[in-house]
């Protein structure tokens, strides 16, 4: 009967969604508080019927309930217990779901927490997240309903996608579409302004928190997917500039873009229409993105053509959601007054800078992903645009921009002091030429274009925290004093000096594995050693075993490190019984920054493996970087600065007071 | 009927959640002024605290302040031109709609897909599973579970390796027979029936890995039947038929008259001979003329005639297994039919006769089981002669 019941509230959350995306809105056209009231109890009750329709589904899932299609195809009673819960969304109408419920948690987020927001604009932003909504879940009860039954129900699942049946999937994909999904808000916040016609600073205000807030998820959830991709594919990359990946970098680099332009908006009144327009465009490529993962293009456009259904529904809802809101966006821009003014030395300048080039970056990905699937449909052949294009043009993007990257914070608004910023930046720049020295030094064959990138990472990383080391008076004040003034900073510059750090540790990963990996690609025996980077890696023999739902070969290995220190790694083999599908289960060891990445190959008839040995430097910066983001990004959120108190009566005011009092 | 009632209950809370805010009225406290004020207090507390930092100079914060002032007044002016406009649909209408529609909808889209009586069918509280089938899984499931803690117990591999070929999981008997081997490799049968394991996984090909196996215990053990024969299948599929002919002829020549493998490999030899242009009578000559050049299933059971005491064992514990079920639950014909056939194919006439006993009992009343019940008394050997 929960089965059932998990249908049902799935159809409540729809209608709830439809009344709610009409009365608030009618509402506000009148003024009427009453009517805009019901958004702000419609919201957490559409969330809480979509928790429990989702809830409805992870007990299915979990004991095996097979008179569930959806379940049949996607479990199997042997299944660890683990991704029986985290199949859930491990399959396209379980994600959809998911999708949509963090689609109702962003808007009863808005509800509970937002009274902050006018009553017109809030109750505006909630009808236009319930548009969103109600599209959606209508998409999964016409074209993907998880809730459709088998009967006679089958006495066996077809089991969960090997490459699935991993930690990650548990993490990954709520966290991605926390992001993905979060930047709805700032699309309906973009839209409700411009359907109430009022533009200006405070809308800024009010959409900070949030697009930061979906911002920081969706940094932690591209991480966290490229590490997964890095360590269950079994291939020692970490990107691959993959249809599905970009699909979710170019929200991520439109939605810093926006970031930056609301702190514009928000203090000057200025890029107020470019603002605008890149909250509707941040969402709109999140819509893209789910598209192109969701209606079966990415594989063939042809395997789009045969089963047309779900690929259709959701361009409708794309078309009419990006078109819609230009279309508003067309009538309602030229009605802008234009905002402070500023020369091009200064922080405005800066963050103009910024944006011209995340949202070039962002063109280029959407061009490289679209453009095979461009060439695909028009004369059938199948390219892929891989990592040479992306080399060729994201790459050189950065490059200013990173380099730029340390002076923004630097400059002060309106008219800017560049040699002043410069001079405060000297020992990120001496760091860097110093740490260049270094590496030509120690390094026989180092590339040039290398050590450029590790000097930049190091002015990037160094350089975030020029503001605060200035704002301490060190060298001039002493220790305490210095530390005393860091801990009086204001949250928000802590924020942005980590964000910033994260981008060059990030970029000292890449080039550290880019131009110093060690691969070794050979075939061993039992009892062989393999010198791989000073690890000396010996093959000890081959031991089948058998898991739950899978056997496998593991490989084991005795490595013994430079230092002496002796340990085993298991890389291995695995066959997945029920989809016949193997996988590579790699084994990495981590040291400092650095890790040594054993990934073997099938087993061979006279005991032989082939086996790749990586020696990866500092690669695990690459995500180390993001996690200096996200953690800048929280404590930005936490800053107390950012929040903005609702309005109280003098009554209550006074209790406020009063309270303060007696405390 | 308890699904409606919930159903009812869900319905009326997502109701509740329209029409409260709508009875509960809420008078608007706030102009949208206030809201703007509160933004001005938080920029200029901010500004003050960036001038405390020295982040900010006087002058520029001096600048800053009018800046938000100049908003607050431009908000201000721009709300005075927004009043409240009454008129069109009323509220209590659109009340009345909503009471209306939000059922209705609901309960017409549910029903176009959803299954009101459908229960949730749990996988463990599932009744109607295949009893045999159950038992065998129960079974493995146990030693499966056993071997996960213990890896270097031979004996626990050695009894699933056979049940699993006869399942099918091919690669699972692999896994098994690998680890046997690994533990006692000194028993050439383990190894033997690794190689034959991967024959089937195969699909009868004698695949190079297996051809080493059995050409090694060849060597040790030259008169073993079982890798002789495969060596020949193998010798044939390389399309060496005159060899391949020749290592028939001495394997069937060395061969008991009752040998099990005896049918396969003279319809092999036929089959190669056959090849050769060589037409060889058989004694069942219907088999050469669908006999295909590689083993079949069959082939390789014959010929494996594998009859370890741990697989007689489970087989037991299986059979009584399934007797005790038809204690609790005699009306099982299929059943009976299972019992009665294990018993005889495992030799225990006694044990058959009483169950054909009792199956009559049962089944009084159905004249058809009832003459099949006699006929297999009457196939089965005299009282206290053992069946091999």
């Amino acid at each position: 009967m929960t089965v059932e019941l998990g249908h049902y509230c799935l159809v409540l959350a729809l209608v709830l969604s439809l009344c709610q995306s009409v009365v608030p809105i009618i509402g506000s056209q009148r003024n009427d508080m009453r009517l805009m009231a019901t958004a702000d109890w419609t919201a957490p009750a559409t969330f809480l019927f979509l928790a429990l329709s989702f809830a409805a589904l992870v007990k299915a899932n979990v004991t095996s309930d097979f008179s569930v299609q959806n379940v049949w195809a996607n479990s199997h009673t042997l299944k660890p217990l683990l991704y029986k819960y985290t199949g859930v969304w491990g399959n396209h109408e379980g994600s959809m779901l998911l999708w949509v419920l963090i689609l109702a948690m962003f808007a009863a987020s808005v509800a509970v927490f937002g009274k902050n927001l006018p009553p017109a604009l809030r109750a505006n932003v909630l009808a236009v997240q319930a548009w969103i909504l109600a599209s959606f879940v209508l998409f999964i009860l016409v074209t993907s309903n998880p809730f459709i039954r088998l009967d006679p129900a089958p006495f066996e699942g077809q089991d969960l996608n090997p490459v699935l049946q991993d930690i990650g999937l548990a993490i990954h994909p709520p966290l991605l579409y926390l992001g993905y999904v979060g930047f709805s808000i700032t699309f309906s916040f973009a839209m409700a302004a411009m359907i109430s016609g009022r533009i200006d600073a405070a809308w800024a205000r009010w959409v900070r928190p949030w697009a930061l807030a979906a911002w920081v998820f969706l940094t932690a959830g591209i991480a966290m997917g490229s590490y997964w991709a890095y360590y269950e594919l079994g291939w020692g990359g970490y990107w691959f500039w993959d249809p599905v990946e970009n699909a979710s970098f170019i929200p991520w680099l439109t939605g810093t873009a926006l970031l930056h332009s609301a702190l514009v908006m928000e203090k000057r009144e200025a890029l107020k229409v470019w603002t605008i327009l890149l909250a509707l465009i941040t969402f709109s490529m999140s819509l893209l993105g789910t598209f192109l993962v969701r209606s079966g293009v990415l594989t063939s456009v042809h395997a789009f053509a045969t089963d047309p259904e779900r690929g259709v529904f959701i361009l409708a809802i794309l078309i009419l959601f990006i078109g819609g809101s230009l279309f508003l966006f067309a009538i309602r821009a030229p009605l802008l007054r234009t905002g402070g003014l500023f020369t091009p030395i200064s922080r405005e300048g800066a963050l103009v800078f910024n944006n011209l080039f995340l949202t070039t970056a962002a063109a280029t990905v959407l061009v490289g992903t679209l453009y095979p699937l461009v060439i695909e449909a028009v004369n059938g052949a199948k390219i892929s645009v891989g990592e040479p294009f992306f080399n060729l043009t994201f790459g050189p993007l950065m490059i200013p921009l990173l380099l730029a990257v340390p002076i923004g914070p630097l400059l002060s608004w309106k008219r800017g002091d560049l040699m002043g910023a410069l001079q405060r930046l000297y020992f990120a720049a001496g760091s860097a030429l110093f740490v260049m020295i270094l590496v030509l030094a120690f390094t026989t064959d180092a590339p040039v274009l290398a050590v450029l990138g590790i000097g930049i990472s190091v002015w990037v990383t160094l350089g975030a925290f020029a503001e605060i080391i200035t704002r301490s008076g060190f060298p001039k004040k002493s220790l305490p004093v210095a530390f005393k003034r860091v801990a009086g900073l204001p949250r928000s510059i802590w924020g942005s000096a980590l964000g910033h750090a994260g981008m060059g540790l990030t970029l000292l990963g890449i080039v550290g594995v880019g131009a110093f990996q060690h691969e070794i690609i050979t075939s061993v025996t039992p009892g062989q050693k393999v010198d791989v980077a000073g690890y000396s890696v010996q093959f000890d023999r081959v031991l089948p075993r058998k898991g739950s739902n899978y056997i496998e070969d593991v490989v084991l290995f005795n490595v013994t490190a430079p230092n002496g220190n002796t340990f085993q790694m298991q890389p291995s083999k695995r066959v997945y019984t029920t989809r016949r599908m193997p996988t590579t289960e790699a084994a990495i060891e981590t040291f400092w920054f650095s890790q040594l990445y054993i990934s073997p190959g099938d087993v061979a008839l006279d005991g032989s493996v082939t086996v790749r040995f990586w020696w990866k430097p500092l690669v695990t910066l690459i995500w180390l970087g993001p996690l200096s983001m996200v953690f800048g990004g929280l404590i930005s959120l936490s800053d107390r600065r950012l929040r903005i108190g609702a309005p109280t009566t003098a009554k209550a005011r006074r209790k406020e007071v009063e309270v303060k009092a007696s405390a | 009927m308890i699904f409606w009632v919930i159903a009812t209950l869900l319905t009326i809370a997502a109701l509740a959640s329209v029409v409260i805010p709508i009875l509960k009225g809420s008078e608007s406290a706030f102009s949208s002024l206030d809201y703007d004020r509160e933004i001005y207090l938080a920029r200029i507390a901010e500004i003050d605290a960036d001038v405390a930092i020295g982040r900010m100079s006087e002058e520029a914060a001096a600048a800053a302040k009018a800046e938000e002032g100049r908003k607050l007044i431009a908000s201000s002016n721009s709300q005075q031109s927004s009043t409240s406009i009454n008129g069109g649909i009323s509220t209590k209408a659109i009340l009345l709609l909503v009471v209306l529609a939000i059922p209705a909808t609901a309960v017409l889209m549910y029903l176009d897909s959803g299954r009101p009586g459908f229960q949730d069918m749990a996988i463990a509280s599932r009744p109607d599973r295949d009893p045999a089938g159950q038992s065998i899984s129960q079974l493995l499931e146990r030693a499966e579970a056993r071997l996960a803690s213990h890896p270097d117990d031979l004996r626990g591999w050695a009894v699933v390796a056979p049940v699993y070929l006869r399942m099918g999981r091919v690669e699972d008997a692999i896994i098994a027979y690998r680890n046997a081997s690994r533990l006692d490799p000194e028993n050439n049968q383990f190894k033997v029936s690794l190689a034959e394991a991967m024959v089937v996984g195969a699909q009868g090909i004698v695949t190079e890995d297996a051809r080493k196996i059995f050409s090694e215990v060849a060597a040790e053990v030259p008169g073993d039947a079982q890798s002789r024969f495969y060596l020949a299948i193998a010798t044939s599929q390389e399309g060496n038929l005159e060899e391949a002919a020749k290592a028939w002829e001495s394997l069937i020549g060395d061969s008991p008259e009752n040998a099990p493998w005896l049918p396969a490999a003279k319809a092999q030899y036929a089959a190669v001979q056959k090849k050769r242009g060589i037409e060889v009578a058989l004694e069942n000559s219907d088999d050469s003329e669908t006999q295909t050049p590689g083993p079949t299933r069959e082939d390789i059971e014959a010929a494996s005639a594998l009859s370890t005491d741990e697989r007689q064992e489970m087989i037991r514990n299986m059979v009584s297994g399934l007797a005790d079920r038809l204690k609790e639950n005699p009306d099982d014909i299929e059943g009976w039919r299972r019992l009665i056939r294990s018993y005889t194919v495992l030799g225990d006439t006694d044990k058959a006769r009483e169950a054909i006993t009792n199956a009559r009992t049962n089944f009084a009343s159905n004249t058809e089981f009832l003459s099949e019940l006699e006929n297999i008394e009457n196939s089965l050997p005299a009282a206290g002669e053992t069946v091999q």
